[in-house]
């Protein structure tokens, strides 16, 4: 049977000269779904907010292969940037999308209400989606009890009484499962940030 | 959500105990006694939920886990999406299908799909669930191919499932599996196909390993015919590898499967550039790139899939799918005839043709291939009464493995001890075109080069030319304005594109003022400025954009500590520098361009490394030890210096020692030593090799094995762009002996990549002046290893001279591909008295350090460049060389101008 695509590779194969990899993977993991939500949000079709998310992706990939920035940015500084202007003006559709050259980084994107409207939910949905990320990794790191604790009790509202009689356990584990876990988790998402920086 | 109520901690419990504990990462055995304690203490709960977060912090994570509209699954269940490889959620995949089937009234089956019996699963894969069932109304097993209920809501996918079942559908063929029937309307959208008993081609694979020679023909060329009945109705299976062949049992029939993937050629509205899928190992090169396919592309999964069946493995292999694609376009496969020598040459060679890189060098059809694959076979088994077919031509024949290296180090050869030294200087390069691809972008994405500079050669700008400006992005250029009115300058401030004032000498500090003041994020260009005032730097600082003052040459200490302030990126032409004005350039904290600089001194150098933003050095030609000892101390973003030409191993021993986030930049160097690269790479930081034109063989392992060694530490190399020419030097040999007078030859074996032809020329240096003894432009066909060889020889003439002298001929011939030209002689010399000759080549890098000291003093010689004018320099103090310049043209661009056939070598 068939694999599915597997895009991610797909774009790393496409990119001979990128600088970072590791920086790269990691962006298109928090912006794919990001980019994606952005476009179903705006009335779009799961179809095309899946070809969207990937153009726009395959774009930036292609600028970043070309990168010989004119500001003195770091890489994934420059990276964001670049990815700001080219999704904020795919999702707004302000300008026909395209230039995404060596001073990407350096455009100014129309100063729309729409425009700045998408740029803070971008930047809101980039952190929910680092967030999400964070969630995965403690996770697995955890025991699913543990786990169910914290989402229990914390995502879906339910009483740390009514959690300790579900899962069998006593009020002080339920404490200090979601407890332990929230921690956990604000550190996480501090060091995806930290990366992310 | 149930927010912590309680932040007081309470008196008696011990709380350093709750943040020890929630410090901690994992479960100690003394937590069950703390946690026995929270069951019982509510304010050691609350002082516990108080230290692992403020109520915000609650909230904000009820709030972010919460699955929002639109969340796809990577994010909806916190799963981190792996990147490659197998999906761990399949068997879920299968129970999701299973649980949405109806019950069936046989207890033994598991359910029902419209009028089909499920009576067992056949497979999983990334599209759904292939089941076997049975077809009530014949009374016949089938199997049916569920579409996965959660790609049942994908458009996408529904789309594609329903083009398969179409696609395959289409093609009648005893090679392709017939398709009944199809249902895409329903929640489950499926599809029935015959059910074949047997298995498929990758377990009897993985069974037996290579499989027998014939066995190899007849399942090939029946997979040939079934493609080619699916090329003729416009689809490209696009999936052709061991695991969609099935085996039917008892009968030798093999059978095509899975045109999950095909697609008619004109169909690009679904599967857009980028959504390509496949599996890695049997993709093509273009399929790999994410280029347009067509049916050439199967063939060369074809032959993939038929190196897998000689050697029982498959060409490409890596760790991840990233690896496999990328080798696919890299590499070549080691050769058929080493992992199994029971395979003939003659097979190697049609596998080799099916996976020529480039498509145009295949098979011109599957109908083709299926013919010559059913002649193989009926001359395996009955050699007498059919003879091996003609096996076509590859034009590329796939690449040789590396031949050894010779030890390149020539011993120096002395015809006697004297006054004479006759050195060949070997291979200078000097490519025709400095870098001609810097050029090239990716055909698709034209549209993605920077705006059209608008240029205007008016000498005034209006306020109402400004004020147009404002809506225009382009890039400006006023050529001729040599002066501002503040007024224009505030409307010109607005323009969001670069502004380029190329012709403006001096600039008024309130014009500057006005001319910066809106102006952001890009670059203003006053690059005629030859002098800044502190007042004028002061406003120029306050800048929010880039400047670029190219025309700067020097600044004084003040004016570089006020534009060191500046916040956005700089380029100053500076022809030289002061470690004062470096220390103030040193706080500058963005993109500093000093590609002026020609020289710099040690104590600037050292000041500069303190940056830690961006450094571009691009003018500097060569490094002393402590220069780059120096520079070795940065530790800042990216480190450009790609003007240097060559790159000593002391030097670059120092510059290991930066960390550059971003990298050193050495794209200059055209040449590069082994150890060079191994130093290099066991420092901090990612490298650009990306002007590498040519390198000797044991560089290239080198740099393969850097790669490979910068990547397990996360970082890259860049290196030159696939088709970029590149010139390897295999071996440099030596024939002559110390006997006064023998014949002497050098002999350079090279491998061309991407080289389209080249120029050999031949110099003679002597007594100040250089001549050329002969010359020839060679056409070199193909991509992958060409092999040139160049020799060049001094041939000695027996006729003798009065007072020691000796005649010579040199001599150049010129070998493409192993057409050998007719030598081409140059006139005769003599030499009178005793001489010695010298190699200056080693390992294809230019060294006449070592070896012409004995003639001109060391320092003179070495105080030149190595080039040319050096030599001829040199030449006047009574050494002679021979040199022998090759230079190349990329292969798109062969010299369609020099028009001389391969034999000619012309005598300029």
């Amino acid at each position: 049977m068939t694999e599915f695509p597997d895009t991610q590779s797909l774009l790393l194969a496409n990119i001979q000269s990128l600088e970072n990899r590791e920086a790269w993977t990691e962006f298109v993991q928090i912006y794919r779904p990001v980019i994606y939500r952005m476009a179903r949000r705006r009335g779009m079709q799961d179809a095309d907010a899946q070809d969207l998310s990937q153009d726009v992706l395959v774009r930036i990939a292609k600028a970043i292969d070309r990168w010989e920035p004119q500001a003195g940015v770091r890489f994934r500084h420059w990276l964001r940037k670049v990815a700001s202007n080219a999704i904020v003006t795919a999702v707004t559709k302000s300008k026909p999308l395209g230039i995404l050259d060596r001073s990407a980084a350096d455009q100014i994107l129309a100063d729309t209400p729409e425009a700045s409207a998408a740029k803070s939910e971008l930047h809101d949905d980039c952190f929910r989606e680092r967030y999400l990320r964070a969630a995965a990794i403690v996770k697995v790191d955890v025991s699913p009890i543990t786990w169910a604790a914290f989402e229990q009790t914390v995502v879906q509202g339910n009483s740390c009484e009514e959690a300790a009689k579900t899962l069998g356990k006593s009020l002080g584990t339920i404490y200090a499962a979601r407890s332990r876990i929230l921690k956990r988790l604000q550190a996480e998402v501090q060091r995806l940030e930290g990366d992310a920086q | 959500m149930n927010s912590p109520k309680h932040n007081a901690p309470a008196t008696g419990c011990d709380l350093q105990r709750v943040q020890d504990f929630l410090n901690s990462d994992h479960y100690h055995l003394e937590d069950a006694d703390f946690i026995t304690h929270l069951d019982a203490c509510p304010s050691c709960r609350g002082y516990l939920e108080a230290q692992a977060g403020e109520p915000e912090r609650w909230e904000q994570a009820s709030k972010l886990l919460q699955t929002q509209e639109f969340d796809q699954a990577s994010s909806a269940e916190y799963s981190v999406a792996t990147s490659c490889g197998v999906d761990a959620s399949q068997p879920v995949a299968v129970k999701d299908v299973l649980d949405l089937l109806v019950p069936s009234e046989y207890s033994n089956h598991l359910g029902r799909l419209g009028t089909y019996e499920v009576t067992g699963v056949i497979g999983v894969g990334g599209m759904g669930v292939v089941l076997k069932a049975i077809d009530p109304s014949l009374d016949r097993v089938v199997a049916v191919k569920v579409l996965s209920p959660k790609l049942a809501h994908n458009e996408n996918a529904r789309k594609r499932f329903a083009r398969e079942a179409k696609a395959a559908a289409a093609v009648l063929h005893p090679n392709v599996i017939p398709i009944h029937s199809v249902s895409s309307g329903s929640t489950l959208p499926y599809l029935v196909m015959s059910y074949i008993r047997g298995g498929s081609l990758q377990k009897r694979l993985d069974r037996e390993g290579a499989l027998p020679l014939v066995e190899v023909l007849r399942i090939g060329s029946q997979i040939a015919a079934g493609l080619s009945a699916a090329h003729e109705q416009g689809l490209i299976h696009r999936d052709i590898k061991p695991e969609n062949i099935l085996l039917e049992e008892g009968v030798e029939r093999v059978t095509i499967t899975d045109f999950g993937l095909a697609r008619s050629v004109d169909d690009n509205t679904i599967t857009r550039m980028g959504s390509i899928s496949g599996t890695p190992q049997y993709m093509s090169p273009e399929q790999a790139r994410g280029e347009q396919l067509d049916q050439q592309s199967d063939l060369f999964s074809l032959g993939s899939l038929l190196y897998a069946l000689c050697t029982g493995r498959p060409p490409f292999r890596d760790d991840t799918t990233y690896g496999v694609m990328r080798k696919i376009i890299d590499d070549s496969p080691k050769s058929i005839h080493e992992i199994n020598p029971a395979i003939p040459e003659w097979f190697a060679k049609i596998v080799g043709k099916l996976m020529a890189r480039d498509k145009a060098d295949r098979f011109k059809s599957a109908g083709e291939v299926h013919k010559l694959l059913e002649a193989c076979l009926s001359h395996i088994q009955q050699p007498n009464g059919y003879q091996l077919p003609n096996i076509p031509n590859i034009p590329n024949s796939r690449p040789q493995p590396v031949q050894s290296n010779t030890t390149g180090i020539p011993k120096m050869i002395k015809f006697a001890a004297g006054m004479i030294t006759m050195a060949v200087f070997a291979l200078v390069l000097l490519p025709l075109i400095r870098n001609p691809w810097s050029a090239s972008t990716v055909p698709s994405y034209d549209h993605l080069v920077p705006p059209e500079d608008l240029q205007y050669d008016i000498p005034v700008i209006t306020v109402a030319l400004a004020e147009r400006l404002i809506g225009e992005k382009e890039n400006v250029t006023f050529a001729n304005v040599t002066s501002l009115e503040p007024e224009v300058a505030a409307v010109l401030s607005k323009h969001p594109g670069n502004l380029n004032l190329p012709a403006i000498t001096q600039l008024a500090p309130e014009v500057a003022r006005a001319l910066v003041s809106k102006k952001e994020g890009l670059w203003l260009g006053l690059n005629g400025l030859k002098e800044i005032s502190p007042d004028l730097a002061r406003e120029l600082a306050a800048a929010k954009c880039a400047l670029q003052l190219h025309g700067v040459e020097t600044v004084t200490p003040e004016v570089a500590e006020i534009l060191s302030t500046h916040e956005g990126s700089l380029a100053l032409g500076l022809k030289s520098i002061s470690p004062e004005v470096a220390e103030k350039l040193a706080m500058h904290d963005a993109w500093l361009n000093l590609n002026s600089l020609a020289t710099i001194d040690v104590e600037s150098a050292t000041q500069l490394a303190k940056r830690k933003h961006w450094l571009t050095l691009d003018g500097l030609k060569s490094l002393t030890p402590e220069i780059a000892e120096a520079l070795g101390r940065y530790d800042g973003d990216k480190l450009d210096l790609n003007g240097l030409e060559s790159l000593e191993l002391d030097v670059a021993k120092s510059l290991a020692n930066a960390k550059c986030a971003a990298g050193i930049y050495l794209n200059g160097l055209k040449q590069v030593s082994p150890d060079v690269i191994q130093v290099l790479a066991n420092g901090n930081s990612h490298l650009s090799f990306q002007g590498l034109e040519f390198i000797d063989v044991s560089s290239e392992q080198a740099i393969d094995n850097a790669e490979k060694n910068l990547q397990t530490m996360g970082k890259m190399m860049l290196r030159r762009k696939s088709n970029q020419p590149l010139l390897m030097l295999d071996s440099h040999h030596i024939e002559g002996s110390d006997s006064k007078g023998e014949t002497l030859s050098h002999l350079w074996k090279l491998r061309g990549q991407s080289v389209g032809s080249i120029t050999v020329r031949a110099l003679h240096i002597k007594d100040g002046s250089s001549q050329v003894v002969s010359e020839g432009a060679f056409p070199v066909e193909g991509k992958q290893n060409q092999s040139i060889e160049v020799q060049l020889q001094l041939k000695s003439l027996d006729e003798s001279l009065p007072s020691n002298g000796k005649f010579f001929v040199p001599s150049l011939s010129v070998a493409v591909n192993g057409i050998a030209t007719n030598a081409h002689e140059g006139e005769k010399f003599t030499i009178l008295g005793e001489f010695t000759t010298h190699s200056t080549t080693e390992k294809g890098q230019l060294n006449y350090e070592n070896t012409i000291m004995s003639a001109a003093s060391a320092a003179e010689l070495t105080s030149y460049p190595k080039t040319i004018e050096s030599m001829i320099v040199a030449s006047r103090k009574g050494v002679d060389f021979f040199v022998v310049i090759l230079t190349w043209q990329p292969i798109n661009e062969a010299n369609r101008n020099v028009g001389i056939a391969a034999g000619d070598l012309n005598r300029s």
